[in-house]
């Protein structure tokens, strides 16, 4: 049932480039030649961290790759420091080690692991997906992991280990440590080279679980549910409760017979339980989880039910489908006070409806194999005389560590050594007292290559060369191809998968190529894809890894020097009328870019293609234009589409009525619209409500009135196109909010009777200054008034909507009637709001003052703009002096001219708020 | 019950169901929309206008015809409650503010809304519901305040639990207090007020009230704003907790009891929105009575208005069950058809649905039914739309009587207590044959009288398609 996969692990590289200093200068990296070998520009190449090691690994283990590293990790870059002592003093020397690195941390916890089937399962599926496999080699054959492993006989489940990059880490680990280790591998491996994955708790413990398989004694079928028990308060389920300690394991017959299990404590506790059942009538089955508190259910690894949260009881269901066969089921079940209550049913497509227990669910019992030694006793007087020889040895001068000294003459610098490469640990026979290196001929000679380039230093920073090695040394070759080199090879391609089915090809299972990625991408954006903060494409199953900082920092640059010629991306003015024209191009009446790709979260009607709101961030502007020019001309001819279509001779496109059909300039309007970034308003033609709460910003502002958290019960939010928003307090006649992004989900106001305090939902929020906007001041000086409006003497008069559907608020001071038109600009990489003021009143006015901003700190600039904390704010028209405020908490104010207009008096002004 | 109705109205209504008589058909809103109905008028031109508890306004077109269509007047209102055109303007209830609004270039989408009065601050909680406007023949516009309950983050506010009066120049004068949850306020066809407020504390259940300046309705709640020189009436005095509803007059004069009681469950359990049929018999036999909504029965039930004394009570009857979800307005469009502004949000409700907008149209078909009962010195006097048989009709055994009354108390509601069975000594039909007197031992006043006329059929033989009404015999009839 399992196909045997053979694979090669000595080689450096899964495609060798053809020059062999590239991979000697990467053998050189791994091996940690510099840690000896000083030399001038390079960083020291920490080995694995080993301060708490002795907690974390088996004696035996420490034992068995001591004697022999390559025997028990072939190709290791380890290299044996003990392999010209005498037999016995050797042994001596192996003992004394073993019993210091235990001291560091230990002694290990003999208890053996405990194992779940479920995990075992997820584990195996996650180990060949997530990007475990382009590196490490996979365990079982595609078409096997197919199968779950309750559809497997059971003598057949655990699949027997295969060649892999690593030891057995059944050998080497305990479960729980090693997904400690996969979680955060840059913790224990500084040098950087084994990449964290992003894996949750719950996701770590299941690949070590799977990967540790081979300590799985046996697997017996029993009736009833497996349970594992968390002594901890928690506030939602989640599949392993977030990697917490299991307190107990055991087996009930139903879940609710988990409450009644002695010993348990009275609140504050979690269960995990896992079972299969057999599904008789493929077809429709019900399932009704109820909980006190919160619970969810998976079936076959995907949430079915989710009623988590702390409540009463409460029961929730669902339908699905479910072919014959068995199907493991999946609830994990917290209480946090109070009542307690679990139970799960089920309704089969004949009708029958029954709770799930012993008669229905069985699990597999994983015993185990007990660990044969005896609780390992460090010896304190050996442990010191290890210390004295990890000095001695030279282990310290890769693994540093504190309390051991190292005592060694330092060799020659990595320059110097070239001309005499043919010696000490590069010697076909090595000398006594030089550490042993696994390499072979062909090793040597690679590492000679490299080393020979120490003399010809133009070569050796050749920014070509460079990258092949740093991506060689990083392996994203494993994934990722450039210049002919890399991507997925035959052995692993099955093994790329897709999240979703999202029709888009390959390019919907492989990672990028990275040929010209340097002409394509900015610069910052690769630093964040590198650093685990850019995911574009979540429709991959394999993730991008995050590798330690100094194994990649370099290539975004190099990327930009070679793909861009160093060039920085052009810099293009933004141009609002023609951004407008790029919305339309966008949208269904143009050239329908919404078919495949999403805006801002709003998805496509199509195929989930990237989201165009972060192209600005992300593509330099004469890549886009290339792009849309010509696909083929930047590798991208697959999904992408040509828009234009030849017309006497010269290329023209579809749409006749934007810009003349122009290509280049439709190209160059459709940059200035994405230029907009967070801010762009939707295209037409997008499918917008995405629940029956989200208020969706369309061509027109979208306006709710709400009760506002800090401000009134009586604010009305408006949501414009332009995507920065705004909240006014109708009841005090003040702007009190602005913000960009999402504009206004209602549950919170119309969820049942929930009523609450809305607050900005979006990012970049300023709040303005919870004070009336206008005030009669006799001084200049005189302190702004902190009393809210309506209480000022300010009544709400309404508002009214203008051509383009905003609101213009009304109001009146006494006499005074004010009309405000608050409303964004569209401005790529900020927001600009304009406040534009009408005032009128039947008589001369004197003295009324406009507060155009306050904080703290404020600072003004030769623009005219003054800034405090949050935003910057400027009289744009009539030009007018600004006075400062004379209260303690700053703030400027502008004073209001009125003019006498037939029989009243007219003051406008329009100011500007930037963030 | 509701299951098997609802079969009923899908396999086709057969004579014994109300939607033989009465057909229900949805007005559909265009996908994405939430038509969560909260206020019905039909403008001067026909169109229907809605507006919703989100906030939004539409006007319906082509309401008559096969694709009803939904135009967006305005949004951003915040749960506005009630429409009412006057004066080329729409008033509406905000719960910060009585607004009017109107579209000056005629493209159908609003331009301006100016605030009448927002002379009532409100706390921020989620009852601070405003309904209404009505305009009452002073010139002024009533609106009624629901009370809040549970957190005020705004701090405490006046003038929940009241009707007040709204002048047009915006000038606002609190004229009933001791509302509870008000969710209906319609102007009768000769002037008079009346509101409906739901059960809870100091309601014993449903009820139907006229609306008396310098009223008093039983909840204590609001009284504290009477301090305030704006309420000009007699300071309502606490009242009795526990006492017997005709008795607390004794203690709070200006207390006004219902005009009718809607006994729990047996005719719904959240009146709402009310209208009269003035419809000129579009409608059905019903012309005159009133319509109104009922949130968790998804229902319609009538009433039948009595005078007497000089004062009004009267009897409800079920009337059309099984809409789509809780009605909570009801208002007439331009051809005689009653639509139901539908939400179970809050509440809940037997409907299928969370919101819809419907339209109740009469077949032509008239049903049997209790037209009107009227109380007598002796007894009652009912009226039928048919005509009886009269030897069932003249037997006493035909007609069964239950009479109980409700307490005025804090508790959550009341039950129905001090029960009695009047006996119906003697039932004589009218020449006509569509009336019948009964003369009966043990009316009580300040008493909900319930009737069962099991055994009363028409001349063909059919039964009553309701055969049940309860009456609110607050006054007996001196002749």
């Amino acid at each position: 049932m399992i196909a045997s996969l053979a694979l090669c692990v000595s080689s450096v590289l899964p495609a060798e480039p053809s020059d062999p200093s590239v991979a000697g200068e990467v053998r050189i990296a791994r091996a940690g030649c510099i840690n000896c070998h000083a030399g001038a520009s390079m960083a020291r190449e920490p080995a694995p961290e080993l301060g708490q090691v002795g907690r974390r690994l088996e004696p035996s283990f420490l034992r068995a790759w001591l004697a022999s590293p390559e025997r028990v990790k072939p190709g290791t870059a380890m290299p044996d420091v003990l392999a010209t002592l005498p037999g016995a003093e050797r042994e001596g020397a192996i003992d004394e080690l073993v019993h210091f690195l235990v001291s560091r941390g230990g002694p290990f916890d003999a208890e053996p692991s405990s194992f779940d089937a479920a995990e075992l399962e997820r584990g195996r599926q996650l180990y060949h997906s997530v990007g475990c496999v382009p590196c490490h080699a996979p365990q079982e054959a595609v078409d096997d992991l197919a199968v779950p492993l309750w559809d497997l006989a059971l003598d057949s489940a655990l699949a027997p280990h295969v060649a892999t990059s690593f030891p057995d880490p059944a050998r080497k680990w305990r479960v729980d440590e090693l997904a400690a280790f996969l979680r955060e591998p840059l913790a224990l491996h500084p040098a950087g080279r084994m990449p964290s994955l992003a894996l949750d708790a719950g996701e770590a413990r299941a690949i070590a679980t799977y990967l540790s398989r081979s300590a799985i004694a046996a697997i017996v079928e029993e009736p009833g549910w497996r349970f594992e028990y968390f002594e901890q308060s928690f506030a939602h389920a989640s599949r392993g409760f977030d990697g917490a300690p299991r307190v107990r394991s055991g087996v009930v017959a139903g879940l609710e017979e988990v409450l009644e299990l002695p010993g348990r404590a009275e609140d504050g506790f979690a269960f995990q339980l896992s079972g299969l059942v057999e599904v008789v009538d493929a077809g429709l089955h019900r399932f009704a989880l109820r909980s006190d508190d919160g619970s969810k259910l998976w079936i076959d690894g995907k949430l079915v039910i989710d009623n988590d949260g702390p409540h009463a009881p409460e029961t929730k269901s669902a339908e699905l489908w479910l072919a014959k066969g068995r199907h493991e089921l999946c609830v994990a079940y917290f209480e946090i006070a109070g009542g307690q209550e679990l139970g799960l049913k089920w309704k089969t497509p004949r009708g029958e409806e029954e709770s799930l227990s012993s008669s229905r669910v069985a699990h597999w019992s994983l015993s185990p194999a007990p660990r044969s030694a005896a609780p390992f006793a460090v010896d304190a007087a050996k442990a010191e005389r290890g210390r004295a020889r990890f000095g001695a040895l030279g282990c310290v001068r890769c693994h540093e560590l504190e309390g051991v000294v190292d005592p060694l003459p330092k060799p020659g610098d990595l320059s110097r050594i070239a001309t005499h490469a043919d010696r000490g640990c590069l010697a076909d026979l090595p000398p006594a007292n030089v550490p042993r290196y696994a390499f072979d001929a062909a090793a040597r000679g690679e590492v000679r290559a490299a080393l020979g380039l120490c003399g010809d230093p133009q070569r050796a920073h050749d920014a070509h060369r460079r990258v092949a090695v740093l991506l060689a040394d990083a392996n994203c070759y494993a994934c990722h191809r450039r210049d002919g080199v890399g991507g997925p090879d035959e052995a692993t391609q099955g093994y790329f998968e897709a999240l979703v089915d999202a029709d888009l090809g390959n390019e919907g299972r492989f990672p990028p190529a990275l040929d010209g990625v340097g002409a394509k991408l900015h610069v910052a954006w690769l630093e964040k894809v590198l650093a685990g903060r850019g995911v574009e494409r979540p429709y991959l199953a394999a993730r991008m890894p995050v590798f330690g900082e100094r194994r990649v920092i370099e290539l975004p640059r190099l990327f930009a020097e070679l793909d861009a010629g160093g060039a920085e991306p052009k810099s293009i003015a933004f141009d609002e009328p023609l951004a407008e024209l790029g919305r339309q191009l966008a949208g269904d009446k143009g050239l329908a870019c919404i078919q495949c790709h999403s805006f801002n979260g709003t998805r496509s009607l199509g195929i989930p293609a990237v989201d165009l709101g972060h192209v600005v961030e992300r593509i330099r502007p004469e890549w886009f234009e290339k792009l849309l020019y010509d696909p083929k001309s930047v590798g991208m001819n697959s999904r992408m589409s040509t828009f234009w279509v030849e017309d006497a001779g010269k290329l023209v496109s579809p749409v006749k009525d934007v810009l003349d059909a122009d290509p280049r300039r439709q190209i160059e309007a459709l940059w200035q619209y994405v230029s907009l970034g967070r801010a762009m308003p939707l295209p037409d033609g997008l499918v917008v409500s995405k629940s029956e709460y989200e208020v969706e910003v369309g061509r027109e502002p979208r306006m709710v009135g709400v009760f506002f958290d800090g401000a009134s019960p009586r604010t009305m939010l408006v949501g414009f196109p332009e995507r920065t928003h705004i909240a006014f307090d109708v009841e005090h006649s003040c702007l009190v909010a602005a913000w960009r992004g999402h504009f206004f989900s209602g549950e919170g106001t119309w969820l049942g009777r929930a009523g609450g305090l809305e607050k900005p939902q979006g990012e970049s929020v300023i709040e303005f200054e919870r004070a009336p906007p206008f005030a009669m001041l006799a001084n200049a000086t005189d302190p702004w008034p902190t009393t809210p409006g309506r209480d000022a003497g300010y009544r709400a008069l309404g508002w009214k909507r203008d051509a383009r559907g905003r609101p213009i608020f009304r109001y009146a001071l006494g006499d005074i009637e004010i009309e405000e038109l608050d409303y964004p600009l569209l401005s790529p990489g900020s927001a600009r709001l304009r406040r534009a003021f009408t005032l009128r009143a039947p008589r001369a006015v004197d003295g009324l003052r406009f507060q155009l901003i306050a904080g703290e700190s404020l600072m003004a600039d030769a623009n005219g703009n003054y800034s405090n904390a949050s935003h910057r704010a400027r009289v744009v028209a009539p030009e007018v002096d600004a006075e400062w405020g004379g209260s303690t908490r700053g703030d400027i104010r502008v004073p209001v001219r009125f003019e006498r207009d037939g029989a009243e008096y007219v003051a406008r002004f329009e100011v500007e708020v930037s963030w | 019950m509701i299951a098997l109705f609802l079969t009923l109205a899908l396999q086709g209504a057969t004579r014994d169901s109300e939607a033989f008589y009465y057909r229900a058909e949805p007005l559909e809103p265009p996908p994405g929309v939430v038509l969560e109905v909260s206020g019905i008028t039909t403008l001067p031109d026909g169109r229907p206008m809605v507006c919703t508890r989100r906030g939004q306004v539409f006007i319906v077109e082509d309401a008559y015809g096969a694709h009803p269509s939904f135009e967006l007047f305005v949004e951003g209102l915040q749960e506005p409650m009630g429409l009412l055109p006057h004066d080329g303007w729409i008033y509406v209830t905000q719960r910060g503010e009585l607004s009017r609004m109107r579209d000056v270039d005629g493209d159908d989408r609003m331009d301006e809304l100016e605030t009448v009065c927002d002379a009532w601050p409100i706390s921020g909680n989620y009852h601070e519901y405003n309904f209404g406007p009505v305009l009452a023949d002073d010139g002024n516009f009533w609106i009624t305040t629901n009370k809040p309950f549970g957190d005020e983050p705004f701090g405490r506010a006046k003038w929940r639990g009241f009707a007040l009066g709204i002048s047009p120049d915006g000038t606002m004068k609190p004229m009933c207090a001791g509302l509870r949850s008000p969710a209906g306020i319609a102007k009768s066809p000769w002037g008079e007020l009346f509101y409906t407020d739901n059960q809870g504390e100091w309601v014993g259940t449903g009820k139907l009230s006229v609306l008396v300046d310098g009223g008093f309705y039983g909840h204590p709640w609001g009284i504290f704003s009477c301090t305030d020189p704006r309420w000009t009436y007699e300071r309502p005095p606490e009242p009795p907790n526990g006492v017997k509803c005709f008795e607390v007059r004794e203690t709070c004069p200006t207390y006004e009891l219902p005009v009718v009681w809607f006994p729990y469950d047996k005719t719904g359990r959240s009146q709402c929105g009310f209208v009269w049929d003035t419809t000129d018999g579009k409608f059905g036999p019903f012309a005159g009575q009133l319509f109104i909504g009922d949130q968790y029965q998804a229902s319609v039930v009538r009433v039948a208005l009595d005078q007497v004394e000089g004062r009004w009570q009267g009897a409800v009857f079920p009337f059309r069950k099984g809409l789509a979800s809780g009605v909570i307005r009801v208002g007439w469009d331009a051809r005689g058809g009653l639509l139901c502004g539908e939400t179970d949000r809050g509440w809940g409700s037997l409907g299928t649905k969370p919101w819809g907008l419907e339209r109740l149209t009469w077949t032509g078909e008239t049903p049997f039914e209790i037209l009107a009962m009227r109380a007598r010195p002796d007894g009652f006097e009912l009226e039928f739309t048919r005509e009886l048989d009269v030897e069932l009709a003249a037997t006493v055994s035909s007609w069964r009587f239950e009479s109980y009354t409700y307490l005025h108390h804090e508790n959550y509601g009341s039950d129905e207590v001090d029960r009695g069975t009047p006996s119906v000594r003697a039932a004589s039909v009218s020449d006509d044959r569509r009336r019948v007197k009964l003369t009966l031992d043990g009316l009580r006043a300040g008493y909900v009288h319930e009737l069962h006329a099991d055994g009363v059929r028409d001349a063909l033989g059919a039964k009553l398609l309701h055969a049940d009404a309860y009456y609110t015999l607050n006054a007996i009839p001196r002749r």
